[in-house]
């Protein structure tokens, strides 16, 4: 009886310490933050994660590029270049240009470009971590690339037109200067205006561009920063900064268009014309382009949206552009029909246009006239070469060659042009390039966790 | 005297303390019920000594013993008797519904409820058997106070949702915790479509002797860190000694939907979306459409109209067939039984298969040692459809233009609708989970000393879920010539229970329990899924058929939990009760610094009735007061959910990290503190009334607390904000009619529950998700939606009430047509205040009814799908049949607005699509005829029964739905979108006893 009792005691005082050390656990499948930033692995890794971060649908992996199209083309039965007609209730707001601050998409895409702007400044405040100089400078590169690329669509489509030859002080979008790893105090910040922004954005382009290599793999090299740097000049109608950004890239990256207007799209690995492109594989990463884009059979929902006659009738014949489209229930275009392709952010035909217009705007003809880099981008295409070209035909010619790739609604606006959604066309129903039904709200949850923000004039918070 | 003598000898037989009884003598007799039906397997002891054995099948019996001892005769749910002995005795056993002689099973021993302080509801195998439900818990709905039991959806899987006596917390768990013979049960919904699976699934009715639901602190906090949400405890059946009994049950039964919705047929589709056309100036693009969406018939003068609302559901079916026999002697005990579901869903493509089976054995290897085993496998089958966002789900199809044929002549799926047409799905994808679980214990009782017991068990439950989904050539967005995705996620938990248990009794007055002991639980979840692409053609389903494996993952997590624990009940003189229990909770889910936690609870009782002043009372025959407070924790909160986390994000086949979680080191259990008054009157022996008033107060919620999204994270967890969840309880049980034969009586229990917010993060800043916000002063997640102001008459336009605040403070309560101007309010709450349910038990001779009804009022639901589907033809979805309502003309009064074509005219999220939800339903209803003994004993069975029983039979609401009880099962807080209405099912069915 006794002798039980004891076996009972020992077992019991045996089994209770042993049961203790069963209390330390670990996740298996995370990692706790201060081990992640304590090694330069983990700092690397960090900056990979933050590509990997882009590479998600509502990032660069489509949607932002989407945005653009569904902002800027007209929406209006008889004229609109393109036409929606997918469920998305929260997309078709921007069709109609009737956006809702509590818009999930856009919510996502919000949240989604500052995840990638406090894993940029995650890494550059951390890259003591890394040991070779070298391979500190390229990372700060990429980190102040990525951070930069991110707020040039924060505040392109978050806040009123940069408007060239003024103060440009209406509100920009928040900037988080510092990384951010203490989430438990007040993280209010009111938004700073567009042009500390466009600093903020130009200073990172210019210190990748000093620190990025010539050639950095699929990674953002010297000259993603550097086109990236054209089309930010662009936007701002700094027209001689933008040419000879675009200049420098065209004659110093090495990158070429590619022989067929067919070749540069739809492909795994970068291409020449490739100058800085979101790696899609079939573990990672999401072509939202393809989901919006192409008809089921290719991986997409159908063509939500989709190509009307009024855009293939800007075509001039021939045009390999204009053919570069199939059929389905609806004419779609050719440009994403792979669901695991790389969803091109930049291409060298943009720089050509890019030169061309500033070369125009200037006076000037830096590396090339710009006919000549008009009928550079046409010849490729094989359509019929111009024999003079006005800063008209430029912005059409962009249209061709980079529709649907995300530029109308940036494109409209630096250019100060009006959306017409009068049925007809008629002029009668104009959305001007400043209105506040362009601008997207800033969303609700932000308005309601971030005490000091002000939101974009009409929209209710 | 005598007293003291009754005392001793119980003592003595709890004890098992072997006395030798002489043996001189035999009696015989028979025991019969009061119809004088012989009862086989009744217990006879000679009182005083362990001489005992049973009657035999003819109520027979023999006993050695002397005239005039005491004969101590007992049986399951008959009044207990004592008689001396004499020959050719015949006993008469009378029936007892006696609910203060009932014995509940409270965490880790049993207690009477007549000296119980805590509350605890209880239904038993009689209340659940035969109700023609795929789950157990759907069999509960009514019939538990205090306990809302809402099934998601209409799906035969659906998710459930327990709450008992109201929220105790707003973002950890709210489920209570399961416990079956005492192994905390996996209960993780393991889905990866979206929409959940129930876990519990895997269990079978039939093997189920009780449920308990422990409510309140005092039964609860034994349970320490997971009882906040109350306790489920589920008992398995045991045998018991006497003849073995074999007993058959067979039921068949057809289900639909307890309610459609009405659609726009192709005429009236027409009529509106043309009218809504030429309202926008639109009417070419809209008939340009209608025109595809016809496939090129005559649209014009309707030639097809397809009712897509009758292709998604279906007839049901239910097939259960199940048996048990159970027995033993004196030293071995065992149960064993089996059981086979098959429910064909209400909602096309969607049904269950489940086979279940248990044995529970217990065998007393001496007088000092009992040991023994259970176990129970299952194996449950599902086909699966997509979650209710999802464009392939059947339900959705109510979206597609009637003027759209669902199949093309040859038989295939129409490809050119509106939505993807999910016959598409139907044909070339199928989801296939099956559920496999095995849950078991091996235990051992050792008597160690008089009165003091030593049981230790060793639990283990095994949950494995296998998910197949393929999808052929031609399912919807196939890309890749098919596609295979496959998961296994294996889940275990063990614990190891070891305590002692010493009842005594001191002076005669001084009744004495105490539990001490320990235990450990752990817990292992591991995941598995890889993915498949390029098929050669549609015959090939698994993942070797795919010419590349593109995607895969596995995870692992654990969590453990070492607790101590100790529970005294102290009764005097059968009057003054009190109990006091304790719990010390280690667990791996929190910090080091927040890992311990002690839960205390307190209860105290005082029987009125037995006082002298009340004693012989013959019409106030029973009064009680009792009273509780205890602490109880939630611990629901994610097994790392306080850790700064990166997690493996790669990129073009290169890894990486991403941030994944803000880290909290601070953050701890959510602490719950529950107070109880109540008092159980019994008038007559006739009428039963238990009152209750509870109050739950949760501090230190668990808040994902938002952060601006320009930080980089979304929320952070913080244990910040009060809840308060309080009301009462009413239980009646009445017993109507007594006589010979005829018996009714009746249950009825009501429970109210208010679950305010009364502390917020942030300096009690307002935490807002979709349609719902939790604001102080509130009800838990409370509908938050502009106010719809109906439609201006003038000129069709939709109103919205501002709800701005005037410069003066008050409310502009004005309308305007433009939505931005106007503010969210409080609209509404997505959970009932007022809960009821009524079951009547009447018996007539050879025949049996019972029927349950069940209310449930204060609830709204919000449709966020009412946008596109009442939306007076914003674009081309079918419309519900109210949408011809709207207006046309100046003047018309209407809350439809003027149809325009894809103009949002009224169409945003706004208190337009939220309805009441209150409902009273006829939840289930039996009706059984036993055919007599005689007839049935000649062909060699002691009972047989047949019945027709139905569920959700008649459903009386105003609520404009498809069913109070069809919710969204992929996402939101009461909200409806295109979600399966409960099945209405009705079964014929028989029971055979042998």
């Amino acid at each position: 009886m006794k002798a039980h009792k004891l076996i009972l005691i020992i077992f019991l005082t045996a089994f209770f310490t042993s049961c203790e050390d069963q209390l330390n656990l670990d996740p298996k499948q995370s990692q706790d933050a201060t081990e992640t930033l304590s090694t330069e692995g983990g700092v690397t890794n960090v900056l990979t994660g933050a590509y990997a971060l882009a590479a998600n649908g509502n990032g660069y992996g489509g949607r932002i590029l989407l945005y653009a199209d569904l902002l800027g083309v007209t929406g209006a039965g008889n004229t609109t270049t393109l036409e929606w007609s997918g469920s998305f209730g929260e997309l078709r707001q921007m069709y109609t240009k009737n956006m809702q601050s509590d818009n999930v998409i856009i919510e996502g895409t919000y949240g989604r470009c500052y995840q990638i702007i406090n894993a940029a400044n995650t890494v550059i405040e951390n890259i003591d971590k890394v040991k070779d100089p070298d391979r500190q400078a390229v990372m700060i590169g990429e980190a102040n690339f990525l951070r930069s690329l991110a707020y040039f669509d924060l505040v392109r489509f978050f806040a009123k037109p940069y408007v060239s030859g003024q103060a440009n002080t209406q509100l920009g979008v928040v900037i988080r200067p510092n990384a951010i790893y203490d989430f438990s105090v007040d993280l209010s910040k009111e938004r700073s205006t567009v042009d500390e922004v466009y600093k903020t954005i130009i200073d990172g382009l210019n210190l990748a561009y000093t620190n990025l290599p010539e050639d950095n793999d699929f990674y953002a090299d010297k000259y993603a920063a550097q086109a990236l740097l054209a089309r930010v000049y662009l936007q701002q109608g700094n027209y001689a900064m933008a040419r000879d950004a675009a200049n420098d890239v065209i004659e110093n990256s090495g990158h070429a268009l590619s022989p067929k207007y067919a070749d540069a799209f739809n492909h795994d690995t970068d291409q020449a014309e490739d100058v800085f492109a979101i790696q899609i594989t079939k573990q990672t990463g999401v072509n939202d382009m393809v989901t919006f884009y192409a008809a089921e059979s290719y991986g997409g929902r159908g063509g939500d949206f989709a190509i009307t006659d009024n855009y293939l009738a800007q075509f001039s014949t021939p045009d390999d552009r204009a053919d570069f489209v199939y059929e389905d229930s609806s004419i779609l275009t050719s440009k994403f029909t792979d669901q695991f392709a790389d969803v091109g952010i930049i291409r060298l035909a943009e720089m050509y246009l890019i030169r061309a217009e500033a070369n125009l705007q200037a006076g000037t003809a830096v590396g090339n006239t710009p006919l000549d880099d008009i009928n550079i981008i046409r010849t490729r295409a094989n359509a019929d070469n111009l024999a003079s070209v006005t800063i008209d035909d430029i912005l059409l010619e962009r249209d061709l060659e980079l529709g649907m790739e995300g530029f109308l609604i940036h494109d409209i606006k630096r250019t100060k042009r009006s959306i017409d959604i009068s049925k007809n066309g008629d002029g009668s129903s104009l959305i001007l390039y400043d209105a506040n039904r362009l601008v997207f709200p800033i969303p609700l949850s932000e308005m309601d966790a971030n005490k000091l923000i002000t939101q974009n004039p009409g929209y209710s918070s | 005297m005598k007293i003291k003598f009754k005392q001793f000898l119980w003592l003595i037989l709890v004890l098992s303390v072997q006395i030798v009884a002489a043996q001189d003598g035999l009696i015989s007799g028979i025991v019969t019920d009061k119809k004088g039906i012989p009862i086989p397997g009744v217990n006879i002891i000679v009182k005083g000594t362990k001489v005992s054995t049973q009657t035999d099948f003819d109520g027979n019996f023999k006993i050695a013993a002397k005239k005039g001892e005491s004969l101590v005769i007992s049986y399951v749910s008959f009044a207990t008797v004592e008689v001396s002995a004499s020959n050719n005795m015949k006993i008469e056993l009378i029936e007892t519904q006696n609910e203060l002689e009932a014995v509940l099973v409270v965490g880790y021993g049993t207690q009477s409820k007549k000296n119980l302080t805590d509350n605890i509801a209880r239904v038993t195998a009689k209340d659940i058997q035969q109700i023609p439900v795929a789950n157990v818990q759907n069999a509960l709905v009514g019939k538990l106070a205090g306990v809302q039991i809402t099934q998601t959806n209409g799906k035969v899987e659906g998710g459930m949702n327990i709450r008992v006596r109201g929220a105790a917390s707003i973002s950890a768990g709210t489920q209570p915790l399961y416990v079956m013979d005492g192994i905390p049960l996996i209960n993780d919904d393991e889905s990866s479509n979206g929409a959940p699976t129930n876990p519990l699934l895997t269990l079978s009715p039939n093997e189920i002797e009780s449920i308990e639901v422990l409510k309140d602190a005092s039964s609860a906090a034994i349970y320490g860190a997971r009882g906040a949400n109350g306790v489920v405890l589920i008992t398995t059946k045991k045998g018991k000694e006497g003849k073995g009994t074999f007993s058959l049950n067979f039921s068949q039964g057809v289900s639909e939907a307890t309610h459609k919705r009405k659609w726009l047929n192709a005429k009236q589709y027409v009529e509106l979306l043309q009218e809504a056309g030429r309202n926008a100036d639109d009417l070419e693009y809209v008939e340009d459409e209608l025109e595809y969406l016809s496939g090129g018939t005559d649209w014009r003068n309707g030639e097809i109209d397809t009712d897509w609302q009758d292709i998604a559901f279906r007839t049901g079916y239910t097939t259960d067939a199940d048996f048990s026999s159970s027995g033993g002697d004196d030293r071995t005990k065992y149960f064993f039984s089996g059981a086979y579901n098959n429910t064909t869903g209400i909602i096309d493509s969607n049904d269950l298969d489940r086979i279940t089976a248990r044995v529970n054995v217990s065998h007393k290897v001496s007088e000092r040692f009992t040991a023994g085993m259970n176990i129970g496998f299952s194996r449950s089958v599902i086909h699966r459809v997509q979650d209710d966002n999802s464009f392939s789900t059947p339900l959705q199809s109510v979206a597609q233009a009637p003027i759209s044929q669902a199949r093309l002549a040859d038989g295939t799926p129409n490809p050119d609708t509106e939505y993807v047409n999910y016959l598409l799905a139907k044909d070339n994808t199928s989801w296939e989970t099956i559920m496999r679980r095995v849950t078991g214990k091996i235990f051992g009782e050792v008597k160690i000393a008089k009165g003091l017991k030593f049981n230790s068990d060793f639990g283990y439950d095994f949950l494995t879920q296998s998910e197949d989904y393929w999808q052929g050539k031609n399912a919807p967005y196939m890309a890749t010539d098919g596609e295979v995705f496959a998961t296994s996620v294996n889940t275990e938990n063990y614990v190891f229970t070891n305590y002692f248990t010493y009842d005594a009794t001191f002076a005669e007055k001084h009744v004495l329990n105490v539990v001490a002991g320990m235990e450990f639980n752990k817990y292992n979840r591991r995941y598995q899924d890889v993915n498949s692409i390029y098929f050669p053609n549609d015959d090939f389903h698994t993942v070797d058929g795919g010419a590349e494996v593109n995607e895969g993952h596995g995870s692992e997590t654990d969590y453990v939990f070492l607790s101590q624990f100790g529970r005294l009940n102290y009764s005097f003189n059968g009057k003054y009760l009190f109990k006091a229990s304790v719990r010390r909770d280690a667990s791996s889910r929190f910090g080091k610094d927040e890992r311990y936690a002690i839960f205390p609870a307190f209860s105290a009782g005082w029987i009125m009735s037995e006082e002298e002043f009340l004693k012989d009372n013959t019409i106030l025959t029973y009064l009680k007061l009792k009273a509780s407070w205890g602490q109880v924790g939630n611990a629901e909160i994610g097994n790392f959910a306080s850790r700064q986390l990166y997690q493996p994000n790669p990129y073009n086949l290169k890894s990486g990290l991403t941030f994944q979680q803000a880290g909290n080191d601070r953050l701890t259990w959510e602490k719950s503190k529950q107070t109880d008054v109540g008092v159980e009157v019994g008038f007559i022996n006739k009428i039963n009334l238990e009152f209750d008033y509870y109050q739950k107060i949760t501090d230190g919620l668990l808040f994902a607390t938002p952060v601006p999204l320009s930080s980089g994270a979304s929320s952070i967890n913080k244990n910040v904000g009060d809840l308060k969840s309080s009301g009462i309880e009413i239980t009646l049980n009445t017993k109507n009619i007594e006589t010979e034969n005829f018996k009714w009586s009746t249950s009825f229990n009501l429970t109210t529950n208010e679950s305010k917010v009364t502390s917020l993060p942030n300096n009690n800043t307002d935490v807002i998700t979709d349609y719902n916000i939790n604001r102080v002063g509130e009800n838990v997640s409370s509908f938050y939606l502009v106010e719809y102001g109906g439609v201006d008459p003038l000129n069709g336009d939709a109103l919205f009430i501002k709800n701005t605040v005037n410069p003066d403070g008050s409310i502009d309560r004005s309308t305007t047509s433009n939505y931005d101007e106007a503010k969210r309010i409080i609209a509404g709450n997505p959970f009932p205040t007022l809960m009821s349910g009524m079951t009547n038990t009447l018996n007539y001779k050879n025949f049996d009814l019972n029927f349950t009804f069940q209310g449930e009022w204060g609830a709204s639901i919000y449709n966020s799908a009412g946008s596109y589907q009442s939306s007076a033809a914003d674009w081309f979805d079918n419309q519900t049949a109210d949408q011809l309502n709207r207006w046309q003309k100046v003047g018309d009064i209407t809350d439809v607005p003027q149809a325009r074509f894809y103009q949002q005219n009224g169409t945003q999220n706004s208190t337009r699509y939220l309805d009441k939800a209150d409902f009273v339903r006829l939840r289930n209803l039996t009706f059984g005829y036993s055919l007599p003994k005689e007839t049935v004993n000649d062909a060699g069975m002691s009972s047989l029964r047949i019945y027709f029983t139905a569920v959700n039979l008649v459903t009386f609401t105003n609520y404009k739905g498809y069913d109070p009880e069809a919710r969204r099962d992929d996402a939101g807080i009461g909200e409806d979108f295109y979600s399966a209405p409960p099945a209405k099912t009705i079964a014929i069915g028989v029971n055979i006893n042998f």
